[in-house]
């Protein structure tokens, strides 16, 4: 037989997922692990900018809360992406991995921006305002349909082609902005920067506030749209199962086409909310990647409005304050966004330690093992 | 021989989440003896053992191999103390030959450990040699298996017998066999159980998990029984009898018996004709299926897994596309009045055009002529119930969606083989699952849940749902629970036919008696009843005829009060035999 020593060892990790998991440990788990990430961060910085520990806090609460204008910058911020990630949970849920919200916000700040330069000049302007609306909504729509129709007609791949679709919009916009650049610039710059025509009003002198509203409000119809509505419900069976929808009569392929209807319609919203109420002009870079961002703040929610929200404020504050850090300590924006994947990896791993249970069997005399026992959250 | 102590458990605990699986369970093998691990669905048969198969490692507990003190860490620790399991799913590569199967994951150490623990020498480490040695132990234990087969060609009995050859050929002791009669036909069965006692006679140590009793009196020498993750005892065959092991199964003393009524006279509700189905692959998966279904009646449906059991139902139920043939639905709607439930005006307009009316007064009843009775009075007399079915309604179902199926006001009902990945959507809350069928009823985009949390009571209630409320995911119930709330739903709607397809599998003994009791229930009430079983004994208590299908046809359909288990059996696999035996 074999030695004794060796068939008498035992696994060095034991991970055993946990019976029942209390809404306190959850929190605590996450906030334990968010707030290691939140002093690594300020451990890079010192790194990146020797003795920058303190200061990179600093810069972040300066970055973000130092005035009424920067507050609601940062929360308007975390709403695009809130919006954004509501936009594509209906598809999440029913299981189609939509992570074309890129190419369909784009698309509607492209919608808007046609009829903000071409059309508003010559109409009043809260009839400028609901026609870019409308055709922001259209062509976000169009961009959510056409993967969803191959996919129900053809059963295409739907993440490599709504993947796929971001490019082609980023390339329609990018030349749509090279065609009609201002004659000194290499972009189509600020639209109707004199006029103000087909831009949302400030409220109280404040930007953002409009939009904000707006968020909120659509948050809230996404949120009771899956959970009370005949649509939402058999978005729900069709998640826990295509057989079972069949088996009931829901014709999967239509409700495919409506959700990613749907999806393109808070897009298109997204999009207006971008070009007509905060940067006023449109190019390929104008959404900056919030459509990605977006599919994991939706996905580590759970889909839960709330745990989005919080998700969606954490990033925009780290973003928006590492990168207020970054100018003034004196390194490239790129490590802000280092600082900011931490987070999501932070997030990431609370769900680990949330779901299981780590027993690790350390054995520091060769006959006397003894147990260390490693808790997430405790 | 002389008995020795092969395998020792001690206090061997496992619990995943919140569920334990096992609590300190001690169990002793002797060389040479076949036990049987009995027990009800997750009483922790198959847990424990893959415990000892080193698939799970326990949370607590020693286990002895020969007295020795082991840690069983992977299954290649297990077969390093000759412990080998044969697991109820199969773990075979389809694409690969019988042999190729056998040794996968061998290395040339492995061989001279195997020839050196058999005492012969090493011949080599090639597939050649393997075959030869893979000939000479089914030559041995008496099995047929080609090792140049390629295992997708293969029936589930030769598939079962590869993966006991597959165990074997590592050099086991002890081998356990995970369920391994419930996809074989009685004989397949008989042929396994010789093939063990000569394991047996062999020396050889043989641990078989099932729940069916009769079973476990024929082949064990000793049975251990589980129930809720504990032994429960252990007692010598010999010495038990049925009533015995299920009091230890289940605790308590139960009546086995299922009480069948008498049938009327036969009402044809259901005609099916010709029907063929070719699926996605292009295979023919039924061929020319014909029989009738009578209301008052319970109809088996026979044979060996994946002889269209599952399609046929399906077909019916309007889920495939590409039938052939004709489903005749006989709607009893004779002497009824006509509802705005399930028709509108339009449907009534045409049905009176064939004269499907007569008055309510009418004692020759005579059909009425509706042509020149305007819509207002249309839709009067119905409301007041003053026009009644002439005759019943005749309609081919074949080709309709379940939703079409449903507005022709067709009671079809149908449990589906799998239950969350079908019947029902595990995520969801036992409210949530009640209107699965009925969540388009009422206007508006909104859910109207009032209904449903009704139903969903009342089926709790009435069928004994354990649950700690209405608003748990039905995933988070037991197998037994889970069927309830289906079936409850399904039968709620007052079904003229109703589908069953292995509605007991997996549940314990009385859940099972409740759902055969259920099923008798609606029997009585007059609806036509397919039940697709697995486990003959039931099919033949329960039902009164028997259809046996055999690769999408028809082999047979027998009376159930006449017949027997062999008879059934070999018509579930005669021409297979043949055929193969030609090929």
């Amino acid at each position: 037989m074999a030695n004794e020593n060796t068939a008498l060892r035992k696994p060095l990790v034991h991970i055993s997922r946990r019976s029942d998991v209390t809404k306190k440990t959850m929190i605590i788990t996450k906030a334990i692990c968010i707030f290691v990430a939140f002093l690594l961060c300020g451990l890079i910085s010192t790194v990146v900018a020797p003795g920058s520990f303190l200061d990179f806090y600093l810069y972040l609460y300066e970055g973000t809360m130092f005035s009424r204008n920067t507050i609601l910058a940062t929360v308007w911020n975390a709403g695009l992406l809130l919006l954004i990630a509501a936009a594509i949970t209906p598809a999440f849920k029913m299981k189609f991995w939509n992570i074309g919200a890129e190419g369909q916000v784009l698309m509607g700040c492209l919608g808007a921006a046609i009829i903000m330069k071409f059309v508003a000049p010559s109409i009043p302007n809260v009839l400028a305002l609901l026609l870019m609306f409308v055709v922001a909504a259209v062509f976000s729509m169009l961009w959510s349909f056409i993967p969803a129709f191959f996919k129900a007609i053809f059963n295409t791949n739907e993440t490599l082609f709504t993947l796929m679709m971001n490019y082609v919009a980023m390339g329609i916009v990018a030349s749509f902005s090279l065609r009609y650049k201002a004659p000194t610039s290499t972009s189509i710059g600020i639209i109707n920067q004199d006029t103000r025509l087909g831009w949302l009003p400030e409220i109280g002198g404040y930007r953002y506030i409009i939009n904000i509203i707006v968020v909120i409000v659509m948050v809230v119809l996404v949120w009771g749209y899956l959970k009370f509505s005949k649509h939402g419900y058999e978005i729900s069976v069709i998640n826990g199962s295509e057989r079972t929808a069949e088996y009931v009569g829901i014709n999967v392929k239509f409700v495919t086409i409506r959700t990613m209807l749907v999806c393109g319609l808070v897009c298109g919203i997204a999009g207006f909310l971008i070009v007509a109420g905060a940067s006023h002009t449109v190019s390929d870079v104008v959404v900056g990647g919030r459509g990605f961002t977006a599919v994991m703040i939706s996905w580590l929610g759970h889909f839960n409005p709330l745990e989005m929200m919080l998700y969606a404020l954490l990033n925009a504050f780290i973003t928006t304050g590492s990168n207020n850090a970054a100018g003034n300590l004196g390194y490239s924006g790129e490590v802000a966004k280092v600082l900011s994947g931490f987070f999501f990896l932070a997030i990431l791993t609370s769900e680990f330690f949330i779901n299981f249970k780590v027993k690790l069997n350390i054995s520091f005399k060769k006959k006397d093992a003894t147990n260390a026992n490693f808790e997430g959250g405790k | 021989m002389k008995k020795e102590l092969t395998i020792v458990l001690k206090g061997i605990s496992k619990s995943f989440g919140g569920v334990v699986a096992n609590q300190n369970v001690n169990l002793e093998l002797y060389s040479g003896e076949i036990l049987s691990l009995l027990g009800e669905n997750g009483s922790g048969k198959t847990s424990l053992m893959n415990v000892l198969a080193g698939i799970y490692y326990p949370d607590e507990g020693e286990i002895f191999y020969y007295g020795e003190r082991i840690e069983i860490k992977s299954p290649a620790d297990a077969y390093k103390y000759h412990v080998g399991m044969v697991h109820q799913h199969f773990k075979l590569v389809d694409t690969f030959t019988a042999v190729e199967n056998v040794v996968m994951g061998l290395k040339r150490k492995d061989y001279k450990a195997i020839a050196e623990l058999e005492g012969v020498p090493y011949r080599g480490y090639n597939l050649k040699e393997s075959a030869r040695r893979m000939e000479e132990i089914c030559k041995k234990y008496g099995f047929k298996v080609d090792p140049w087969q390629v295992v997708n060609t293969m029936s589930v009995s030769e598939k079962q017998t590869l993966e006991i050859v597959k165990v074997l050929f590592r050099g086991v002791n002890v081998l356990i066999l995970d369920e391994p009669t419930a996809v074989l036909t009685p004989q397949e069965t008989e042929h396994l159980f010789n093939v063990l006692r000569n394991m047996k006679k062999a020396g050889k140590s043989i641990i078989i998990i099932t729940h069916k009793l009769n079973e476990v009196l024929e082949i064990s020498d000793r049975v251990a029984v589980l129930c809720k993750g504990t032994i429960a005892g252990d007692i010598l065959t010999k010495k038990a009898n049925e009533e015995i092991l299920t009091e230890m199964m289940v605790g308590r003393k139960i009546d086995l018996n299922i009480h069948r009524g008498e049938i009327p006279a036969a009402n044809v509700r259901m005609k099916i004709q010709d029907l063929s189905l070719t699926n996605r692959d292009g295979r023919r998966v039924l061929k020319n299926i014909s029989f009738e279904v009578n209301g008052s009646e319970i109809i088996g449906i026979a044979g060996i897994s994946g002889s269209g059991q599952k399609e046929l139902l399906e077909t019916i139920a309007g889920l495939n596309k590409n039938t052939e043939g004709t489903i005749i639905f006989h709607n009893p709607k004779k002497d009824k009045p006509v509802t705005f439930y399930h028709k509108d005006i339009k449907q009534i307009r045409e049905l009176a055009t064939q004269n499907k009316f007569y008055h309510r007064d009418d004692p020759k009843k005579q059909p009425i002529d509706l042509t020149n009775v305007s819509n207002k009075q249309l839709i009067e007399m119905v409301n007041n119930e003053e026009i009644i079915f002439y005759e019943d309604e005749i309609m081919d179902l074949k080709g309709k969606k379940p939703l079409e199926i449903r507005d022709l006001g067709i009671k079809l009902s149908f449990v589906p083989e799998d239950r969350l990945g079908m019947g029902l959507v595990g995520n969801m809350d036992i409210i949530d699952n009640m209107m699965l069928r009925s969540f388009r009823k009422g206007k508006g985009i909104f859910l109207e849940k009032k209904q449903p949390e009704q139903l969903a009571e009342k089926v709790v209630n009435q069928l004994e749902v354990k649950t700690p409320d209405l608003t748990t995911p039905v995933k988070k119930l037991s197998g037994g629970n889970i069927q309830k709330i289906l079936v409850g739903r399904e039968i709620s709607s007052q079904p003229k036919v109703l589908m069953v397809a292995y509605p007991v599998r997996g549940l314990d003994i009385n859940s099972s008696y409740l759902i055969y009791h259920l099923l008798n229930e609606q029997k009585e009430r007059g609806a036509a009843i397919i039940y697709v079983g697995e486990d003959l004994d039931v099919i033949l208590a329960l039902c009164d005829r028997v259809l046996v299908l055999r690769d999408g046809e028809i082999a047979g359909i027998l009376n159930c009060r006449e017949t027997n288990k062999i008879e059934v059996g070999l018509l579930m696999t005669k021409n297979n035999k043949e055929e193969n035996a030609n090929g």
